[in-house]
């Protein structure tokens, strides 16, 4: 073999990305006849998922996963799709393509090779949805001073935004907290959530919201990238967005489950009525501004990319 | 190559008497550049300390041992030891079994051993020395009670499990009851056995009168006050096992200021020792991080484990050999990175030898448990020995009698799953 | 007077992490409580303690735990080693973490000096910068490095063999 790349993130093994990104790396293996292999460190085994960027730029690793939610701070304009209510699209593959579209093209350009890595594979959650431990809730008026737990940045604006508390609870600690009623309910998107088993400790979730996604970026060091010969580059890029399908079917799979664990808690999944989401929306919308008025503010483009998104997002 | 080099260095440094931070720190370093180069290594060095200071979970550390000095330079633990002392001072050992009760608490409060190992350290140390308990003796039980809080629920590495591997962390939590309940009666029963065999080591007093106990009760109530307070806080759902950190040190504080004749020196006092203990701790947690990175990275544990699926052995017997392996890597890496590192790789191979998530989960958690306090990288020794201004070696000694004692709990959970499976099995 | 003003910086630095220390008491419980008993949690406080509080109370206390040789350490087989042996050993120690924790002082400076530099801040309600709190770590290990240095060189000269024997609250300097 020519090249050896150390790969490193933050997912368990057990996890339909971390599995996916596994069969991506044995697919490249295999299309380039070997040529190019890789050492593969998942479950935060060589850093921790804020200190990943940072590996990738030391080159302690040279492909690494980048959570901009975690990274804010760092990749503030690769967080436009956790903004809440953009777009109409509810496929998720499709929803796969547009933050693709996004990532390898404008996020490149204006945030991720100035910081010397390139985004070379990308995937997006299911959207954000209401969970609750308690009765199911409607509207507006229900969700006044509920506690409801949110992971910081947009998500937290996002649950004040809608009349109720956020609460920054460690992910460690979210499990005994529903269990003992220290919150109501958490943002959270139901194939990850699946993984932390909070779905043995809810009743309700609304699955025809889209509270934002959750993006992730498989980024390289630009060196390394530069380094590699063109046909790989391509293998390697073609063979990110082949591995994508079963990926999203597994996540498929987990939303299923998720929503029968509710079942047998006596919930299930239901729905916020059209009214009421436009009275969501309304209260969310600032927001928006927020978000694009803040980067603009900072040199950077945060209209364009706002408007690039929601040109995707909507078809 | 690089990584049993590496490992014998830190070994011998240990040994010869380097910090065992520095120790750590420094042999990590080097392991690093040899196996990735410089860059890399000023990467790890780079994040790492910031990562594992900034860190909300671990703000548990600095708080529970607030709480044990605040708790400490007042009256309140002497009272409460005091009366310890009149209603079981006459059984030899009386002092070390009211710090496994403690721990027993304390570990119904908080995942953390560590900060267990510390609080403990600081507010029973100081009585059992003052009664004339062995020191090597006292060490053992405040390190190896500390170890507790990890095995008796919540607990920090069954939610980690839990989460890495997908099992439900509520059947974790059941399953984690009666061992954690065995381990317990092991540490009672050890102490038991070795305060008959050697009965100079815990000096008894003689037996006091009931009225002389009932004396001693109207002082306890503080400490009483301060349980429910921070328990029934956690149970009823108003903060969670973290926030249970600070709840309980500004009650100690105001308790000890109220009722415990706690004054400025001793307030100022309590704020100062709790620094250097958390500086100490978080030294060699932050060494720890770099030598766990530095093993991870040489892959030599991962391809052990490879190895060991591999060979032509009954599922029984390649389990011997992983329980064996984490027992071992115990001895040198941090208890969390060991189920990081090595869960994505024992998992799915214990799963495919026909043995049970939950029951696999409480096996590694106690195995953990264990790993606190054998040589040379003993967690809760250092942390209960740093705290307490004691020997590191004493520590050691101490806590071998107890580790008979928790190879015994860990064989029956071996040959009796049943041990840990019934509970969670009530729920189905 | 080295030794005068290093010392004066670890007491300063030790002051801060005593606010740090009491303020994390302070607004933990103050949040949990407003949360519980009003649904008014305090904004920021999560972020403000990991990002501040935790990193002060970890990073100033590391030069004066040294300085109070609080640092634990296996002292068996030392004890038994001929003096001028354990002087080596000592000197060595002490030169090879002050080169590691040089190492992390530096790299937190330079972390600490990019954020400010790019104007990194959270995105929460409560918006904080990012780069200052990596100041605090480069602050604090540069000290730790300045002590493990000046006690490497008494070590060397024969004094401060504290260091070795058990005398856990050590000399002042
Ligand atoms: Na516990
Ligand atoms: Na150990």
């Amino acid at each position: 073999q020519e090249f050896t790349l150390r790969v490193a993130d933050s997912f368990p093994t057990t996890h339909p990305y971390s599995i996916n990104t596994k069969a991506w790396l044995d697919l490249v293996t295999k299309r380039t006849d070997g040529r190019v292999a890789f050492s593969y460190f998942p479950a935060e085994q060589l850093a921790k998922s804020a200190d990943l960027l940072d590996a990738a730029e030391n080159r302690l690793a040279d492909i690494v996963y980048a959570a901009p939610l975690y990274l804010s701070d760092r990749l503030p304009l690769s967080t436009v799709i956790a903004l809440p209510l953009i777009g109409n699209i509810t496929d998720p593959q499709k929803l796969n393509d547009a933050f693709n579209e996004l990532a390898l093209n404008e996020l490149n350009e204006a945030e991720l090779l100035p910081q010397n890595v390139r985004a070379i594979r990308t995937l997006a959650t299911a959207p954000y949805q209401l969970m609750l431990r308690g009765d199911k809730i409607e509207t507006l008026d229900g969700l006044k001073g509920k506690k409801i737990r949110s992971s910081g940045g947009v998500q937290e604006r996002s649950v004040a935004a809608l009349g109720a508390v956020p609460v920054a609870i460690p992910a460690p600690d979210l499990y005994p907290a529903l269990q003992r009623g220290t919150i109501d309910g958490s943002l959270f998107n139901t194939p990850t959530a699946a993984g932390y088993k909070i779905q043995e400790q809810l009743k309700w979730s609304t699955d025809n919201v889209n509270l934002g996604l959750f993006p992730v970026l498989y980024v390289i060091n630009e060196d390394v990238w530069q380094g590699l010969p063109e046909d790989i580059q391509t293998i390697m890029m073609d063979t990110a967005r082949e591995v994508v399908p079963p990926v999203i079917q597994a996540d498929n799979e987990r939303h299923n489950e998720f929503g029968e664990a509710l079942k047998q808690n006596g919930g299930g999944y239901y729905q916020i009525s059209d009214a009421e989401l436009q009275k969501w929306q309304e209260r969310l919308e600032p927001i928006w501004d927020n978000w694009v008025s803040d980067l603009d503010g900072r040199n950077q483009p945060g209209k364009k990319i706002f408007d690039r998104w929601t040109e995707l997002a909507t078809q | 190559m690089i990584a049993g080099g590496i490992v014998v260095l830190l070994v011998a440094l240990i040994v010869f008497g380097m910090p065992i931070a520095f120790a750590l720190a420094v042999s990590g370093a080097l392991g690093l550049y040899l196996q990735v180069g410089f860059g890399p290594m000023l990467g790890i060095l780079q994040t790492t300390p910031y990562r594992s200071s900034a860190n909300f979970l671990l703000s548990t550390v600095p708080l529970f041992i607030l709480m044990a000095e605040l708790l400490a330079r007042g009256t309140i633990v002497r009272d409460l030891y005091r009366a310890c002392y009149m209603w079981m001072g006459h059984i030899r050992g009386g002092l070390a079994l009211a710090a496994i009760a403690a721990n027993v608490g304390f570990a119904v409060l908080s995942g953390s051993s560590t900060a267990a190992a510390a609080a403990m350290s600081r507010i029973s140390m100081p009585e059992m020395r003052r009664y004339g308990y062995n020191e090597s003796f006292s060490l053992g039980v405040i390190a190896v009670g500390g170890t507790l809080s990890i095995m008796i629920p919540p607990s920090l590495p069954l939610i980690i499990y839990g989460v890495l591997t997908e099992t439900s962390i509520g059947k974790l939590f059941l399953a984690g009851i009666l061992p954690g309940i065995l381990t317990t009666l092991a540490y009672i029963l050890t102490i038991i056995y070795k305060v008959k065999r050697n009965p100079e080591i815990a000096p008894a007093t003689e037996r006091h009168s009931w009225s002389e106990r009932m004396s001693t009760l109207p002082r306890v109530w503080p400490a009483i006050v301060l349980v429910f307070l921070v328990l029934g806080g956690i149970y009823s759902g108003a903060i969670t096992a973290t926030e249970a950190a600070a709840v309980g040190a500004a009650g100690a504080l105001i308790l000890s200021v109220a009722f415990g004749g706690l004054r400025w020196k001793g307030g100022y006092e309590a704020f100062d020792a709790t620094l250097r203990t958390t500086a100490m701790i978080f030294a060699i947690i932050i060494g720890a991080m770099v030598f766990g990175y530095f093993l991870t990275i040489t892959q030599v544990p991962q391809a052990l484990i490879t190895m060991v699926g591999d060979l032509p052995l009954p599922p029984w017997g390649i389990l011997l050999i992983i329980l064996l392996f984490y027992i071992v890597l115990g001895f040198f890496i941090d208890q969390l990175a060991i189920i990081i590192l090595t869960l994505p790789l024992v998992f799915p191979l214990v799963q495919s030898l026909g043995y049970e998530p939950i029951w696999f989960g409480v096996v590694v958690t106690k195995t953990a448990e264990m790993g606190l306090v054998t040589p040379p990288l003993g967690m809760n020794v250092f942390v209960a020995a740093g705290a307490a201004n004691g020997r590191v070696e004493d520590g050691f000694r101490g806590v071998s009698a107890f580790l008979v004692g928790d190879f015994i709990v860990l064989a029956l959970l071996v040959l009796f799953p049943q041990i840990v499976t019934f509970l969670p099995s009530l729920i189905n | 007077m080295v030794r005068r003003v290093l010392a004066a910086v670890e007491n300063l630095f030790g002051w801060f992490g005593l606010l740090a220390l009491a303020s994390l008491m302070l607004l933990v419980t103050a949040d949990s409580g407003g949360r519980y008993l009003f649904s008014e949690p305090i904004s920021g406080v999560y972020e403000v303690s990991e990002l501040y509080l935790m990193v002060a109370i970890v990073f100033l206390g590391f030069a004066q735990t040294q300085r109070r040789r609080g640092h634990v350490r296996v002292e068996m087989v030392l004890e038994k080693l001929p003096l001028p042996v354990r002087r080596v050993l000592e000197v060595l120690y002490l030169l090879a973490a002050a080169f590691v924790f040089g190492c992390i002082a530096y790299m937190a400076f330079r972390s600490g000096y990019n954020n400010i530099a790019a104007g990194r801040w959270t995105t929460g309600v409560f918006s904080i910068p990012t780069g200052p709190s990596w100041l605090i770590a480069a602050f604090g290990a540069s000290v730790f490095t300045l002590r493990l240095l000046l006690d490497a060189f008494d070590a060397a000269r024969g004094h401060s063999m504290a260091a070795v024997s058990h005398t856990p609250e050590g000399i002042q300097s």
